[in-house]
Protein backbone atom coordinates (compact mmCIF):
# COMPACT_ATOMS: atom_id res chain seq x y z
CA UNK A 1 0.00 0.00 0.00
CA UNK A 2 1.08 3.32 -0.74
CA UNK A 3 2.13 5.65 2.02
CA UNK A 4 -0.93 8.42 2.52
CA UNK A 5 -0.03 10.76 5.22
CA UNK A 6 1.61 12.69 3.21
CA UNK A 7 -0.16 13.50 -0.13
CA UNK A 8 1.23 17.04 -0.83
CA UNK A 9 2.99 16.88 -4.28
CA UNK A 10 6.49 16.79 -4.24
CA UNK A 11 7.05 17.85 -8.29
CA UNK A 12 4.50 20.00 -9.96
CA UNK A 13 4.79 21.40 -13.64
CA UNK A 14 2.44 23.89 -14.37
CA UNK A 15 1.55 25.12 -17.62
CA UNK A 16 5.24 24.38 -18.46
CA UNK A 17 6.61 25.20 -22.38
CA UNK A 18 10.10 24.71 -23.56
CA UNK A 19 11.14 25.25 -26.75
CA UNK A 20 14.52 24.80 -28.96
CA UNK A 21 14.61 26.85 -31.87
CA UNK A 22 11.60 26.05 -34.12
CA UNK A 23 10.68 23.07 -32.41
CA UNK A 24 8.25 22.80 -29.29
CA UNK A 25 9.50 20.21 -27.06
CA UNK A 26 6.49 20.86 -24.42
CA UNK A 27 3.27 22.70 -24.79
CA UNK A 28 2.29 23.90 -21.59
CA UNK A 29 1.97 20.54 -19.48
CA UNK A 30 0.89 20.20 -16.15
CA UNK A 31 2.51 17.50 -14.41
CA UNK A 32 2.22 16.66 -10.57
CA UNK A 33 3.71 13.55 -8.66
CA UNK A 34 2.37 13.05 -5.24
CA UNK A 35 4.32 11.96 -2.38
CA UNK A 36 3.95 8.49 -2.06
CA UNK A 37 3.09 7.24 -5.33
CA UNK A 38 4.49 5.77 -8.53
CA UNK A 39 3.46 8.07 -11.80
CA UNK A 40 4.83 6.21 -14.84
CA UNK A 41 5.36 8.60 -18.02
CA UNK A 42 4.47 7.58 -21.59
CA UNK A 43 5.04 8.60 -24.65
CA UNK A 44 6.84 7.70 -27.80
CA UNK A 45 10.02 9.02 -28.42
CA UNK A 46 10.08 12.42 -28.84
CA UNK A 47 7.15 13.27 -27.27
CA UNK A 48 8.78 15.37 -24.14
CA UNK A 49 9.17 13.09 -21.35
CA UNK A 50 13.40 13.80 -21.30
CA UNK A 51 12.36 17.20 -21.50
CA UNK A 52 10.13 17.42 -19.14
CA UNK A 53 12.23 15.40 -16.46
CA UNK A 54 15.25 17.42 -17.19
CA UNK A 55 13.00 20.68 -16.60
CA UNK A 56 12.03 18.87 -13.08
CA UNK A 57 15.80 17.99 -12.15
CA UNK A 58 16.87 21.75 -13.44
CA UNK A 59 18.67 20.86 -15.93
CA UNK A 60 16.93 22.89 -18.64
CA UNK A 61 15.31 26.45 -18.01
CA UNK A 62 11.26 26.10 -18.75
CA UNK A 63 10.22 28.88 -21.12
CA UNK A 64 6.74 29.39 -19.46
CA UNK A 65 5.38 28.12 -16.79
CA UNK A 66 6.41 27.16 -13.28
CA UNK A 67 8.44 24.24 -11.99
CA UNK A 68 8.24 23.27 -7.91
CA UNK A 69 9.86 20.44 -6.55
CA UNK A 70 10.29 19.69 -3.16
CA UNK A 71 9.31 22.48 -1.99
CA UNK A 72 11.65 24.79 -4.41
CA UNK A 73 12.69 25.48 -8.14
CA UNK A 74 15.29 23.17 -9.28
CA UNK A 75 16.88 26.08 -11.87
CA UNK A 76 17.14 28.48 -9.49
CA UNK A 77 18.00 26.64 -5.89
CA UNK A 78 20.32 23.68 -6.36
CA UNK A 79 19.81 22.44 -2.79
CA UNK A 80 16.17 21.31 -3.21
CA UNK A 81 17.93 18.55 -5.34
CA UNK A 82 19.82 17.01 -2.38
CA UNK A 83 16.64 14.93 -2.29
CA UNK A 84 16.35 13.72 -5.46
CA UNK A 85 17.62 10.99 -7.52
CA UNK A 86 17.74 10.81 -11.26
CA UNK A 87 18.72 8.71 -13.76
CA UNK A 88 18.97 10.12 -17.48
CA UNK A 89 17.91 7.74 -20.43
CA UNK A 90 21.80 7.09 -21.32
CA UNK A 91 23.73 8.23 -17.87
CA UNK A 92 27.22 8.87 -18.42
CA UNK A 93 29.46 7.59 -16.22
CA UNK A 94 33.00 7.98 -15.53
CA UNK A 95 35.01 4.83 -16.70
CA UNK A 96 37.92 5.21 -14.97
CA UNK A 97 36.70 4.80 -11.18
CA UNK A 98 35.35 1.74 -9.89
CA UNK A 99 31.88 1.37 -8.88
CA UNK A 100 32.26 1.75 -5.54
CA UNK A 101 34.37 4.63 -6.43
CA UNK A 102 31.90 5.93 -8.69
CA UNK A 103 28.91 5.56 -6.01
CA UNK A 104 31.35 6.95 -3.23
CA UNK A 105 31.55 10.40 -5.53
CA UNK A 106 28.12 10.76 -6.07
CA UNK A 107 26.73 10.00 -2.79
CA UNK A 108 29.28 12.80 -1.50
CA UNK A 109 27.87 15.44 -4.03
CA UNK A 110 24.13 14.58 -3.09
CA UNK A 111 25.93 15.31 0.93
CA UNK A 112 24.03 12.83 1.87
CA UNK A 113 24.55 9.02 3.27
CA UNK A 114 24.08 5.95 1.20
CA UNK A 115 21.66 4.19 3.53
CA UNK A 116 20.03 2.25 1.02
CA UNK A 117 22.84 1.04 -0.96
CA UNK A 118 23.39 -2.52 0.15
CA UNK A 119 19.62 -2.94 -0.08
CA UNK A 120 19.82 -1.96 -3.75
CA UNK A 121 23.41 -3.54 -4.44
CA UNK A 122 21.41 -6.68 -2.96
CA UNK A 123 18.36 -6.48 -5.13
CA UNK A 124 19.81 -5.42 -7.92
CA UNK A 125 22.46 -8.37 -7.77
CA UNK A 126 25.41 -6.27 -7.57
CA UNK A 127 28.04 -7.18 -5.62
CA UNK A 128 31.52 -6.75 -4.09
CA UNK A 129 33.58 -7.24 -6.81
CA UNK A 130 31.50 -5.78 -8.93
CA UNK A 131 32.04 -2.51 -7.42
CA UNK A 132 35.35 -3.42 -7.45
CA UNK A 133 36.21 -3.62 -10.87
CA UNK A 134 36.50 -0.17 -13.27
CA UNK A 135 33.21 1.25 -14.71
CA UNK A 136 34.41 0.99 -18.02
CA UNK A 137 34.50 -2.91 -18.31
CA UNK A 138 30.82 -2.82 -17.44
CA UNK A 139 27.88 -4.32 -19.50
CA UNK A 140 25.21 -2.35 -20.74
CA UNK A 141 23.13 -3.48 -17.94
CA UNK A 142 25.73 -3.25 -15.16
CA UNK A 143 26.01 0.82 -16.14
CA UNK A 144 22.05 0.65 -16.41
CA UNK A 145 22.06 -0.90 -12.55
CA UNK A 146 25.16 1.18 -11.50
CA UNK A 147 23.43 3.97 -12.81
CA UNK A 148 20.29 3.38 -10.87
CA UNK A 149 22.24 2.78 -7.81
CA UNK A 150 23.49 6.26 -7.56
CA UNK A 151 19.92 7.56 -7.72
CA UNK A 152 18.63 5.61 -5.24
CA UNK A 153 21.73 5.10 -2.38
CA UNK A 154 20.63 8.05 -0.57
CA UNK A 155 17.17 7.11 -0.18
CA UNK A 156 15.53 10.67 -1.79
CA UNK A 157 12.04 11.70 -1.34
CA UNK A 158 11.98 12.34 -5.27
CA UNK A 159 12.86 9.58 -7.93
CA UNK A 160 13.44 10.56 -11.14
CA UNK A 161 14.16 7.65 -14.31
CA UNK A 162 14.60 7.77 -17.20
CA UNK A 163 13.85 4.31 -18.88
CA UNK A 164 15.41 2.56 -15.74
CA UNK A 165 14.69 -0.89 -17.00
CA UNK A 166 16.50 -0.34 -20.21
CA UNK A 167 18.97 -3.27 -20.56
CA UNK A 168 18.32 -4.96 -17.45
CA UNK A 169 17.63 -8.84 -17.59
CA UNK A 170 14.46 -10.12 -15.98
CA UNK A 171 15.98 -11.02 -12.76
CA UNK A 172 17.07 -7.81 -11.97
CA UNK A 173 14.24 -5.92 -13.62
CA UNK A 174 12.31 -8.07 -10.89
CA UNK A 175 14.53 -6.65 -8.83
CA UNK A 176 14.29 -2.58 -10.12
CA UNK A 177 10.49 -2.57 -9.34
CA UNK A 178 10.50 -4.23 -6.05
CA UNK A 179 12.96 -2.00 -4.95
CA UNK A 180 10.36 0.73 -6.50
CA UNK A 181 7.74 -0.75 -4.56
CA UNK A 182 9.57 -1.16 -0.96
CA UNK A 183 10.51 2.96 -1.94
CA UNK A 184 7.05 3.95 -2.65
CA UNK A 185 5.68 2.12 0.37
CA UNK A 186 8.49 3.95 2.46
CA UNK A 187 6.71 6.88 1.26
CA UNK A 188 9.16 8.35 -1.67
CA UNK A 189 7.56 9.37 -4.74
CA UNK A 190 9.12 7.95 -8.01
CA UNK A 191 8.56 9.58 -11.63
CA UNK A 192 9.71 7.21 -14.41
CA UNK A 193 9.61 6.58 -18.34
CA UNK A 194 9.67 3.18 -19.42
CA UNK A 195 8.61 1.47 -23.17
CA UNK A 196 8.01 -1.42 -21.24
CA UNK A 197 4.50 -0.99 -20.84
CA UNK A 198 4.15 -4.42 -17.98
CA UNK A 199 6.48 -2.84 -16.18
CA UNK A 200 4.78 0.44 -16.39
CA UNK A 201 0.81 -1.47 -15.44
CA UNK A 202 3.00 -3.88 -13.10
CA UNK A 203 4.63 -0.80 -10.85
CA UNK A 204 2.38 2.60 -11.24
CA UNK A 205 0.20 4.14 -9.01
CA UNK A 206 -0.72 6.19 -12.00
CA UNK A 207 0.16 7.01 -15.57
CA UNK A 208 0.51 10.14 -17.54
CA UNK A 209 0.75 10.47 -21.09
CA UNK A 210 2.56 12.37 -23.44
CA UNK A 211 2.45 13.28 -27.11
CA UNK A 212 3.72 16.20 -28.78
CA UNK A 213 4.45 17.94 -25.79
CA UNK A 214 1.44 17.98 -24.83
CA UNK A 215 -0.32 15.32 -22.16
CA UNK A 216 -2.92 13.57 -23.53
CA UNK A 217 -3.93 10.99 -21.04
CA UNK A 218 -3.67 10.74 -17.18
CA UNK A 219 -4.82 8.57 -14.79
CA UNK A 220 -4.84 5.23 -13.19
CA UNK A 221 -4.17 1.93 -15.42
CA UNK A 222 -8.03 1.09 -14.52
CA UNK A 223 -9.32 5.15 -15.70
CA UNK A 224 -7.81 5.11 -18.88
CA UNK A 225 -8.74 1.66 -19.24
CA UNK A 226 -12.24 2.65 -18.51
CA UNK A 227 -12.32 5.49 -20.86
CA UNK A 228 -11.31 2.60 -24.13
CA UNK A 229 -14.29 0.83 -22.97
CA UNK A 230 -14.29 -3.11 -22.33
CA UNK A 231 -14.16 -5.61 -25.07
CA UNK A 232 -16.62 -7.90 -25.78
CA UNK A 233 -16.83 -10.79 -28.02
CA UNK A 234 -19.86 -12.91 -28.71
CA UNK A 235 -20.25 -16.17 -30.22
CA UNK A 236 -23.67 -16.15 -31.32
CA UNK A 237 -26.02 -19.24 -31.24
CA UNK A 238 -28.07 -17.95 -34.09
CA UNK A 239 -25.82 -15.80 -37.03
CA UNK A 240 -28.27 -13.33 -37.94
CA UNK A 241 -29.40 -12.09 -34.58
CA UNK A 242 -30.28 -8.68 -33.40
CA UNK A 243 -27.63 -7.08 -31.26
CA UNK A 244 -28.80 -4.18 -29.22
CA UNK A 245 -26.50 -4.54 -25.88
CA UNK A 246 -26.53 -1.05 -23.45
CA UNK A 247 -23.33 0.84 -23.68
CA UNK A 248 -21.89 -1.13 -26.43
CA UNK A 249 -20.74 -0.30 -30.04
CA UNK A 250 -20.16 -2.77 -32.48
CA UNK A 251 -16.45 -3.04 -33.94
CA UNK A 252 -16.84 -6.18 -35.92
CA UNK A 253 -18.85 -9.13 -37.34
CA UNK A 254 -17.93 -11.95 -39.15
CA UNK A 255 -21.00 -14.31 -38.96
CA UNK A 256 -21.56 -15.62 -35.75
CA UNK A 257 -18.28 -13.90 -34.11
CA UNK A 258 -19.44 -10.03 -32.99
CA UNK A 259 -16.79 -7.76 -31.51
CA UNK A 260 -17.89 -4.67 -29.46
CA UNK A 261 -16.64 -2.05 -26.87
CA UNK A 262 -18.38 -1.48 -24.13
CA UNK A 263 -18.34 1.51 -21.77
CA UNK A 264 -20.15 2.33 -18.58
CA UNK A 265 -21.36 0.25 -16.42
CA UNK A 266 -21.15 -3.34 -16.26
CA UNK A 267 -24.66 -4.88 -14.89
CA UNK A 268 -26.97 -3.86 -16.93
CA UNK A 269 -24.72 -5.21 -19.70
CA UNK A 270 -24.60 -8.65 -18.24
CA UNK A 271 -28.16 -8.93 -17.78
CA UNK A 272 -28.68 -7.45 -21.69
CA UNK A 273 -26.08 -10.81 -22.01
CA UNK A 274 -28.47 -13.48 -19.66
CA UNK A 275 -31.33 -13.01 -22.09
CA UNK A 276 -29.45 -13.32 -25.34
CA UNK A 277 -28.59 -17.22 -27.43
CA UNK A 278 -25.46 -17.68 -26.75
CA UNK A 279 -22.49 -20.34 -27.24
CA UNK A 280 -19.90 -18.29 -25.94
CA UNK A 281 -18.97 -14.92 -24.63
CA UNK A 282 -15.21 -13.04 -23.34
CA UNK A 283 -15.51 -9.50 -21.73
CA UNK A 284 -11.48 -8.09 -21.73
CA UNK A 285 -10.55 -5.18 -19.88
CA UNK A 286 -8.42 -3.36 -22.14
CA UNK A 287 -4.55 -3.83 -21.86
CA UNK A 288 -2.22 -0.79 -20.96
CA UNK A 289 -0.98 -1.92 -24.64
CA UNK A 290 -4.34 -1.03 -26.27
CA UNK A 291 -4.76 1.74 -24.04
CA UNK A 292 -1.19 3.22 -25.67
CA UNK A 293 -2.19 1.87 -29.16
CA UNK A 294 -5.27 3.79 -29.40
CA UNK A 295 -3.92 6.88 -27.73
CA UNK A 296 -0.98 7.17 -29.96
CA UNK A 297 -2.85 5.93 -32.94
CA UNK A 298 -2.75 8.74 -34.86
CA UNK A 299 0.79 9.19 -34.78
CA UNK A 300 1.89 5.76 -36.00
CA UNK A 301 -0.64 5.94 -38.71
CA UNK A 302 1.81 9.55 -39.23
CA UNK B 1 33.60 24.99 -4.64
CA UNK B 2 32.81 21.24 -4.05
CA UNK B 3 35.56 19.62 -2.40
CA UNK B 4 34.41 15.69 -3.54
CA UNK B 5 34.65 17.15 -7.27
CA UNK B 6 37.97 18.94 -6.96
CA UNK B 7 39.15 15.59 -5.38
CA UNK B 8 37.68 13.98 -8.59
CA UNK B 9 39.20 16.37 -10.66
CA UNK B 10 42.61 15.94 -8.88
CA UNK B 11 42.17 12.05 -9.74
CA UNK B 12 41.81 12.30 -12.66
CA UNK B 13 44.77 14.45 -13.65
CA UNK B 14 46.78 11.69 -11.54
CA UNK B 15 48.38 10.36 -14.44
CA UNK B 16 47.97 12.98 -16.75
CA UNK B 17 49.32 15.92 -14.71
CA UNK B 18 52.60 14.65 -13.62
CA UNK B 19 53.44 13.59 -17.28
CA UNK B 20 52.94 17.06 -18.58
CA UNK B 21 54.94 18.41 -15.59
CA UNK B 22 57.46 16.16 -16.27
CA UNK B 23 57.62 17.32 -19.75
CA UNK B 24 57.79 20.20 -19.44
CA UNK B 25 60.68 19.75 -16.85
CA UNK B 26 62.53 18.05 -18.84
CA UNK B 27 61.80 20.19 -21.67
CA UNK B 28 63.62 23.13 -19.08
CA UNK B 29 66.51 20.67 -18.17
CA UNK B 30 67.27 19.77 -21.78
CA UNK B 31 67.05 23.64 -23.25
CA UNK B 32 69.89 24.62 -20.28
CA UNK B 33 71.75 21.34 -20.87
CA UNK B 34 72.05 22.07 -24.83
CA UNK B 35 72.96 25.78 -23.77
CA UNK B 36 75.64 24.25 -21.51
CA UNK B 37 77.18 21.41 -23.63
CA UNK B 38 77.11 22.90 -27.36
CA UNK B 39 80.09 23.78 -28.68
CA UNK B 40 79.52 26.14 -30.73
CA UNK B 41 77.76 28.10 -28.25
CA UNK B 42 80.40 27.92 -25.42
CA UNK B 43 83.20 29.01 -28.06
CA UNK B 44 81.05 31.79 -29.36
CA UNK B 45 80.48 32.57 -25.57
CA UNK B 46 83.71 32.15 -23.83
CA UNK B 47 85.02 34.59 -26.71
CA UNK B 48 82.54 37.40 -26.04
CA UNK B 49 82.94 37.27 -22.21
CA UNK B 50 86.68 37.55 -22.98
CA UNK B 51 86.08 40.36 -25.25
CA UNK B 52 83.13 42.22 -23.40
CA UNK B 53 84.58 41.04 -19.89
CA UNK B 54 81.99 41.83 -17.33
CA UNK B 55 79.85 43.65 -19.51
CA UNK B 56 77.53 41.62 -20.55
CA UNK B 57 76.55 41.68 -17.59
CA UNK B 58 76.57 45.11 -16.59
CA UNK B 59 73.84 45.75 -19.54
CA UNK B 60 71.87 42.55 -18.37
CA UNK B 61 72.10 40.47 -21.32
CA UNK B 62 72.73 37.29 -20.04
CA UNK B 63 72.56 34.97 -22.92
CA UNK B 64 71.35 32.08 -20.54
CA UNK B 65 68.24 33.98 -19.65
CA UNK B 66 67.68 34.69 -22.98
CA UNK B 67 67.79 30.91 -24.21
CA UNK B 68 65.84 30.18 -20.87
CA UNK B 69 63.16 32.96 -21.98
CA UNK B 70 62.78 31.83 -25.33
CA UNK B 71 62.20 28.15 -23.91
CA UNK B 72 58.65 29.62 -22.33
CA UNK B 73 57.63 30.83 -25.41
CA UNK B 74 58.54 27.83 -27.48
CA UNK B 75 55.51 25.44 -29.03
CA UNK B 76 57.09 22.59 -26.49
CA UNK B 77 56.10 24.52 -23.70
CA UNK B 78 52.96 25.71 -24.73
CA UNK B 79 51.54 22.48 -26.18
CA UNK B 80 52.55 20.84 -22.55
CA UNK B 81 51.02 23.33 -20.89
CA UNK B 82 48.08 23.93 -23.30
CA UNK B 83 47.40 20.20 -23.14
CA UNK B 84 46.70 20.50 -19.22
CA UNK B 85 44.84 23.70 -19.84
CA UNK B 86 42.80 23.54 -22.45
CA UNK B 87 42.23 19.85 -22.15
CA UNK B 88 40.45 20.49 -19.18
CA UNK B 89 38.32 23.37 -20.04
CA UNK B 90 37.21 21.90 -23.02
CA UNK B 91 36.58 18.38 -20.86
CA UNK B 92 34.17 20.64 -18.21
CA UNK B 93 31.66 21.56 -19.90
CA UNK B 94 30.96 20.60 -23.39
CA UNK B 95 33.34 16.90 -22.34
CA UNK B 96 30.84 15.79 -19.73
CA UNK B 97 27.95 17.26 -21.57
CA UNK B 98 27.90 15.12 -24.36
CA UNK B 99 29.47 12.30 -22.15
CA UNK B 100 26.20 12.55 -20.29
CA UNK B 101 27.92 12.58 -16.61
CA UNK B 102 27.09 16.67 -15.97
CA UNK B 103 23.84 15.73 -16.00
CA UNK B 104 24.59 12.68 -13.07
CA UNK B 105 26.92 15.82 -11.40
CA UNK B 106 24.29 18.58 -11.65
CA UNK B 107 21.01 16.58 -10.32
CA UNK B 108 23.06 17.00 -7.23
CA UNK B 109 23.13 19.77 -4.98
CA UNK B 110 25.81 21.39 -6.92
CA UNK B 111 25.15 24.84 -8.30
CA UNK B 112 26.95 25.43 -12.19
CA UNK B 113 28.76 28.23 -10.32
CA UNK B 114 30.42 25.90 -7.32
CA UNK B 115 30.50 23.09 -10.70
CA UNK B 116 32.92 26.26 -12.52
CA UNK B 117 34.66 27.26 -9.28
CA UNK B 118 35.93 23.74 -8.67
CA UNK B 119 36.91 23.29 -12.20
CA UNK B 120 39.07 26.93 -11.99
CA UNK B 121 41.10 25.99 -8.93
CA UNK B 122 42.18 22.95 -10.68
CA UNK B 123 43.02 25.26 -13.55
CA UNK B 124 44.98 27.71 -12.06
CA UNK B 125 46.46 25.40 -9.79
CA UNK B 126 47.73 23.05 -12.62
CA UNK B 127 48.70 26.02 -15.09
CA UNK B 128 50.98 27.01 -11.84
CA UNK B 129 52.66 23.58 -11.72
CA UNK B 130 53.36 23.39 -14.89
CA UNK B 131 54.77 27.01 -15.33
CA UNK B 132 57.18 26.35 -12.54
CA UNK B 133 58.12 22.75 -13.80
CA UNK B 134 59.29 24.80 -16.36
CA UNK B 135 61.90 27.00 -14.12
CA UNK B 136 62.49 23.78 -12.09
CA UNK B 137 63.90 21.48 -15.18
CA UNK B 138 66.08 25.07 -15.84
CA UNK B 139 67.15 25.44 -12.52
CA UNK B 140 68.12 21.87 -12.21
CA UNK B 141 70.03 22.10 -14.99
CA UNK B 142 72.32 25.20 -13.76
CA UNK B 143 72.99 22.70 -10.83
CA UNK B 144 74.27 19.59 -12.97
CA UNK B 145 75.67 21.11 -16.55
CA UNK B 146 77.19 24.26 -15.13
CA UNK B 147 76.20 26.41 -18.36
CA UNK B 148 77.94 30.00 -18.89
CA UNK B 149 75.58 32.76 -17.41
CA UNK B 150 73.37 33.05 -14.25
CA UNK B 151 69.42 32.57 -13.90
CA UNK B 152 68.37 33.81 -10.85
CA UNK B 153 66.39 31.23 -8.61
CA UNK B 154 63.69 33.41 -7.75
CA UNK B 155 63.33 35.41 -11.14
CA UNK B 156 62.56 31.80 -12.66
CA UNK B 157 59.99 30.54 -10.35
CA UNK B 158 58.30 34.10 -10.77
CA UNK B 159 58.61 33.41 -14.62
CA UNK B 160 56.93 30.26 -14.04
CA UNK B 161 54.25 31.96 -12.24
CA UNK B 162 53.84 33.73 -15.58
CA UNK B 163 53.68 31.20 -17.51
CA UNK B 164 51.36 29.44 -15.81
CA UNK B 165 49.23 33.05 -16.54
CA UNK B 166 49.48 32.34 -20.36
CA UNK B 167 48.34 28.77 -19.90
CA UNK B 168 45.13 30.64 -17.82
CA UNK B 169 44.82 32.23 -20.56
CA UNK B 170 44.81 29.48 -22.93
CA UNK B 171 42.51 27.33 -20.90
CA UNK B 172 40.24 30.01 -20.86
CA UNK B 173 39.76 30.20 -24.80
CA UNK B 174 39.17 25.97 -24.05
CA UNK B 175 36.35 26.76 -21.13
CA UNK B 176 34.63 29.39 -23.00
CA UNK B 177 34.32 27.38 -26.14
CA UNK B 178 33.13 24.18 -24.05
CA UNK B 179 30.46 26.56 -22.59
CA UNK B 180 28.87 27.46 -25.89
CA UNK B 181 29.56 23.96 -27.05
CA UNK B 182 27.82 20.54 -26.38
CA UNK B 183 30.33 18.31 -28.21
CA UNK B 184 33.72 18.12 -26.95
CA UNK B 185 35.46 17.44 -30.27
CA UNK B 186 33.67 20.91 -31.88
CA UNK B 187 35.10 22.71 -28.27
CA UNK B 188 38.14 21.53 -28.97
CA UNK B 189 38.71 22.20 -32.36
CA UNK B 190 37.33 26.14 -31.88
CA UNK B 191 39.62 26.33 -28.94
CA UNK B 192 43.47 25.04 -31.17
CA UNK B 193 42.12 26.60 -34.20
CA UNK B 194 41.59 29.80 -32.30
CA UNK B 195 44.80 29.37 -30.19
CA UNK B 196 46.73 28.58 -33.27
CA UNK B 197 45.94 31.78 -35.13
CA UNK B 198 46.88 34.10 -32.37
CA UNK B 199 50.24 32.48 -31.94
CA UNK B 200 50.82 32.32 -35.80
CA UNK B 201 49.70 36.09 -35.39
CA UNK B 202 52.19 36.82 -32.52
CA UNK B 203 54.97 35.55 -35.11
CA UNK B 204 53.70 36.78 -38.30
CA UNK B 205 52.17 40.76 -37.37
CA UNK B 206 55.52 41.62 -36.27
CA UNK B 207 57.27 40.90 -39.41
CA UNK B 208 55.47 43.85 -41.15
CA UNK B 209 55.45 47.12 -40.03
CA UNK B 210 52.06 47.95 -40.15
CA UNK B 211 50.88 44.93 -37.92
CA UNK B 212 53.71 45.38 -35.85
CA UNK B 213 51.68 46.42 -33.05
CA UNK B 214 48.83 44.17 -33.44
CA UNK B 215 51.19 41.36 -31.90
CA UNK B 216 49.55 42.91 -28.58
CA UNK B 217 45.98 41.51 -29.85
CA UNK B 218 47.01 38.34 -29.09
CA UNK B 219 47.80 36.86 -25.27
CA UNK B 220 51.29 35.77 -26.59
CA UNK B 221 52.11 39.95 -27.21
CA UNK B 222 52.24 40.25 -23.34
CA UNK B 223 54.35 37.48 -22.27
CA UNK B 224 57.84 38.54 -22.96
CA UNK B 225 59.51 36.99 -19.78
CA UNK B 226 63.37 37.59 -20.97
CA UNK B 227 63.30 41.14 -18.91
CA UNK B 228 62.90 39.39 -15.74
CA UNK B 229 64.98 36.75 -16.38
CA UNK B 230 67.76 38.60 -17.26
CA UNK B 231 67.12 41.75 -15.29
CA UNK B 232 64.54 41.13 -12.74
CA UNK B 233 62.35 44.10 -13.93
CA UNK B 234 59.00 42.80 -13.68
CA UNK B 235 56.52 44.21 -16.22
CA UNK B 236 53.42 44.52 -14.08
CA UNK B 237 51.39 46.17 -17.09
CA UNK B 238 51.98 43.19 -19.33
CA UNK B 239 50.91 40.81 -16.33
CA UNK B 240 47.76 42.36 -15.59
CA UNK B 241 46.46 42.64 -19.59
CA UNK B 242 47.81 38.64 -19.31
CA UNK B 243 45.36 38.49 -16.84
CA UNK B 244 42.77 39.87 -18.31
CA UNK B 245 43.18 37.46 -21.26
CA UNK B 246 42.46 34.74 -18.73
CA UNK B 247 39.49 36.44 -16.64
CA UNK B 248 37.78 37.48 -19.73
CA UNK B 249 37.00 34.26 -21.42
CA UNK B 250 37.01 32.38 -17.83
CA UNK B 251 34.19 35.14 -16.68
CA UNK B 252 32.06 34.87 -20.55
CA UNK B 253 32.36 30.82 -20.14
CA UNK B 254 30.91 31.03 -16.25
CA UNK B 255 28.13 33.31 -17.60
CA UNK B 256 27.00 31.38 -20.31
CA UNK B 257 27.72 28.17 -18.28
CA UNK B 258 25.00 29.16 -15.58
CA UNK B 259 22.61 30.56 -18.24
CA UNK B 260 22.57 27.56 -20.66
CA UNK B 261 20.45 24.18 -21.13
CA UNK B 262 21.85 21.19 -20.39
CA UNK B 263 19.81 19.08 -23.52
CA UNK B 264 22.70 16.92 -24.58
CA UNK B 265 24.26 13.52 -23.21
Amino acid sequence: MANTECMSDVAQLRGVSKRFGDFTALDGIDLTVPAGEIRGFLGPNGAGKTTAMRILVGLLKADAGTVEVLGGDPWRNPQVRADLGFLPSDPGLYGRMRGIELLDHFAALSQREPVLRQRACDLLRMDDADLARPVRTYSKGMRQKIGVLQAVQHDPALLILDEPGEGLDPLVLAGLVELLRDRRDAGRSILFSSHVLAEVAALCDRVTMIRNGRIIGEGTIAELSDQQGRTVILHLAVEDAVIDLPGCSLVDRTGARVTLTHHGEIRPLLTALAALDLRDVRIEEVSLDTVFMDYYRDEALA
Amino acid sequence: MSGPLIARLIREQRVRLPLEVLLIAAWGFLLVAVFATSDVFTKQLQAQAEQFGGLLDLVGLDPLAQWASVGFQHPIFLLGGGLFAVGLGVRAIAGELEAGSLALSLSRPLARRSWFLSHLVVLVIGCLIIGEAYALGCLLATVFTSPMGHLETSWMLLAGVQGGLLLLALGGIGFVFSAFSSERGRALSWSVGVIVILYAASFLLPLWEPTEQLTKITPFGWFDPAPLLQRGEVAWGDWLVLALYAAVPLAVAAWQFARRDLAGG
